[in-house]
């Protein structure tokens, strides 16, 4: 009974703490953009802004940097020189057919400066989810292919790398 | 009523009736362009009918009364899709095992493999089947190939039967590995159509679009129905069908339009020309006009049209112009239109190298899907873009005297062709194959046949395809 109560009362403790880190999240959000890439990363559709889960394929390995990403939204791998090099040799695979050397759009869309085609492509979380879940026509689900989630991480610190054309 | 208000009533229908009539553009501002709207166009949605084909890139019904749909896959095979959506497991049609040699169908870039699969209009009595691919054998040559269906065995082409039956019709040497072109279907004057493309390469190095002495960047017409060791044979009201002919020598005596006419050593098979990648074409089953979505290169994709009453012979500009503008593309846009404007257009991510990034709806490569006649619709071309999937309809609109390109929205689909059900509803595919991230036509993930209906008339419980507004 008494860890009842104690339950109970934690429980309301939490929800307690829980309202007033979202105010505070809320009023921080609206002052300071920076604090809310600290969240838990929500990955969502670039078509309708869904929820998307982000299942790992099987045998694919959740690195630290993922974990790191999926806990706080922040890519571990922003301004890491090796990671940058693997994900410009990831984007020379995959992407730069589309979007150009420099990612600065040819078929596809820029991916660098302050304007993109799906506005959520502007935060590292927005941008993962385009690249994991797809968007239209040609720009298809990358989780369908070869490469991980973690290099999609490393590709992301490679687009951010680079200068805005 | 006298005869003569009669005949007077009669004169003004007629005059209705010719003006009601849809008119090519003869300058680039009258050609349609997004941002259009078709009017009584209903909202549209893609209805999903089956899935797990490899590589979808053609889709045919059947003209037999079985209710079968026929989707090819780029590899080299045709399924059939049965009036209740089921896929047959075994392939109806396969070129990639009839031969201990292997596959028949080149397939090692995205633009090659098996594009379509076409009926005989008398495929219920005679079992005539075409195909169109690019053959392996024939190092990527485009080999148009006619096979007889044993009645005894309607639903698969055993390999005995497909070497037993099979007729070449037609062997077009590929100098590149794209630009093939794809789409074959008859007409309602039973002659078969074939979508030729360049030949490849970029820019058409090989200045195909304004040869007449190539069978490449052309849409060909030829007559199917000759003795077994024919193959082919050209219709006399072809627009060149004399041209190949040794003829005497005719200086004197006939005006200078009189021997540019005459064309002499152009390819009889021409029915229209100057086409950069024809990959899909269809004719509209309540006029017999005819749609060409022709692929553009850099910055515009376009939609041409040919009235039912054409005789042939038009010339879609390639590579002098890609849609109503100069190809080079440039800021100044500053070149003659050579031939025929196209009716509708829309561009790439930008207009012209270094231009202003486009707004709202574009693409990279126009698929024609068909022509939908239905639903609020009338004579309108609905087309697909492989890039960036949006989904347009290009149709004549009688009341403003000019045609209108209506962007339908949005979708995640790459769209790879169409065409019509027994029921006349349009039908379109979908690969998730691209350039870059081509792993082979049966590694790539699996693509879908859809049924194109309006928004309120989608069956309930069925699957769609998201679409959003832009």
């Amino acid at each position: 009974m008494n860890f009842f109560y104690t339950s109970v009362y934690t429980s309301h403790l939490s929800h307690l703490i829980l309202a007033i880190t979202t105010c505070l999240c809320l009023f921080v959000s609206s002052v300071n953009a920076e604090e809310v890439k600290s969240q838990e990363a929500i990955f969502t559709d670039a078509f309708d802004g869904s929820p998307i889960k982000t299942p790992l394929k099987d045998g694919e390995e959740e690195t630290p940097a993922l974990k790191e990403f999926k806990a706080t939204s922040v890519n571990p791998y922003l301004g890491n020189e090796e990671a940058i090099a693997k994900g410009k040799a990831v984007y020379e695979a995959w992407c730069v057919a589309c979007h150009d050397v420099g990612a600065k759009g040819k078929m596809g869309p820029s991916l660098v400066g302050k304007t993109f085609k799906y506005p959520q492509t502007a935060n590292d979380v927005g941008m993962f989810a385009v690249i994991y879940n797809g968007a239209s026509g040609a720009m298809q689900a990358f989780s369908k292919r070869e490469i991980t989630q973690d290099e999609i991480l490393k590709l992301i610190s490679y687009i951010r790398s680079i200068t805005p054309q | 009523m006298s005869k003569r208000i009669v005949v007077a009533l009669l004169a003004s229908a007629l005059c209705s009736w010719a003006i009601a009539q849809p008119s090519i553009p003869t300058k680039p501002t009258e050609v349609a362009r997004p941002g259009g709207k078709i009017p009584g166009a209903p909202k549209l949605a893609l209805v999903k009918i089956a899935d797990g084909f490899n590589d979808p890139v053609g889709v045919t019904a059947g003209n037999d009364g079985s209710g079968r749909i026929f989707v090819t896959e780029r590899v080299g095979k045709v399924r059939i899709v049965n009036k209740d959506g089921s896929v047959q497991k075994e392939p109806f049609l396969d070129l990639t095992n009839f031969n201990p040699l292997g596959t028949d169908v080149a397939t090692g870039f995205v633009e090659q493999g098996l594009w379509s699969i076409a009926f005989h209009p008398k495929f219920k009595e005679n079992g005539y089947v075409f195909v169109h691919y690019s053959s392996l054998p024939f190092n990527g040559a485009s080999l148009v190939m006619r096979f007889t269906v044993d009645k005894a065995s309607p639903n698969i082409i055993s390999k005995d039967q497909l070497t037993k039956s099979a007729k070449g019709i037609m062997n077009i040497p590929q100098p590149y590995y794209n630009h093939y072109g794809g789409m074959i279907t008859f007409g309602a004057d039973g002659l078969l159509y074939i979508g030729k493309g360049d030949g490849g390469w970029e820019g058409d190095p090989l200045n195909a679009g304004q040869n007449l002495n190539s069978l490449l960047s052309k849409i060909l017409r030829i007559d199917v129905d000759t003795a077994d060791d024919v193959a082919y044979r050209i219709p006399k009201t072809n627009p060149l069908a004399k041209a190949d002919k040794t003829q005497l020598m005719s200086l004197f005596g006939i005006t200078e339009e009189g021997f540019t006419a005459n064309q002499i050593g152009s390819r009889p098979e021409t029915w229209s020309y100057g086409l950069r990648n024809p990959y899909s074409f269809h004719f509209n089953q309540r006029n017999n006009d005819l749609f060409i979505a022709d692929v553009g290169q850099n910055h515009w994709e376009e939609i041409n049209w040919q009235p039912a009453s054409s005789k042939g012979g038009e010339n879609y500009g390639w590579k002098h112009n890609q849609g109503s503008h100069c190809h080079p593309a440039t800021a100044d846009n500053n070149c003659p239109i050579v031939g025929t404007l196209p009716v509708a257009e829309y561009p790439h991510g930008t207009p012209y190298e270094g231009g202003p990034k486009t707004v709202g709806p574009q693409g990279c490569s126009v698929q024609g899907l068909g022509v939908a006649n239905y639903g609020g619709l009338k004579d309108t071309y609905l087309s697909g873009d492989w890039c960036s999937g949006h989904l347009f309809g290009t149709a004549w609109d009688e009341g403003a005297k000019k045609w209108n390109l209506q962007d339908f929205g949005q979708t995640k689909l790459q769209f790879t062709s169409g065409n019509l059900d027994a029921d006349g509803n349009v039908l379109a595919v979908n690969c998730y194959c691209f350039y870059t991230d081509d792993k082979g036509p049966i590694a790539n993930p699996k693509g879908a046949l859809w049924r194109i209906l309006p928004a309120e008339k989608v069956p309930k419980g069925a699957e769609v395809a998201p679409i959003r507004q832009i």
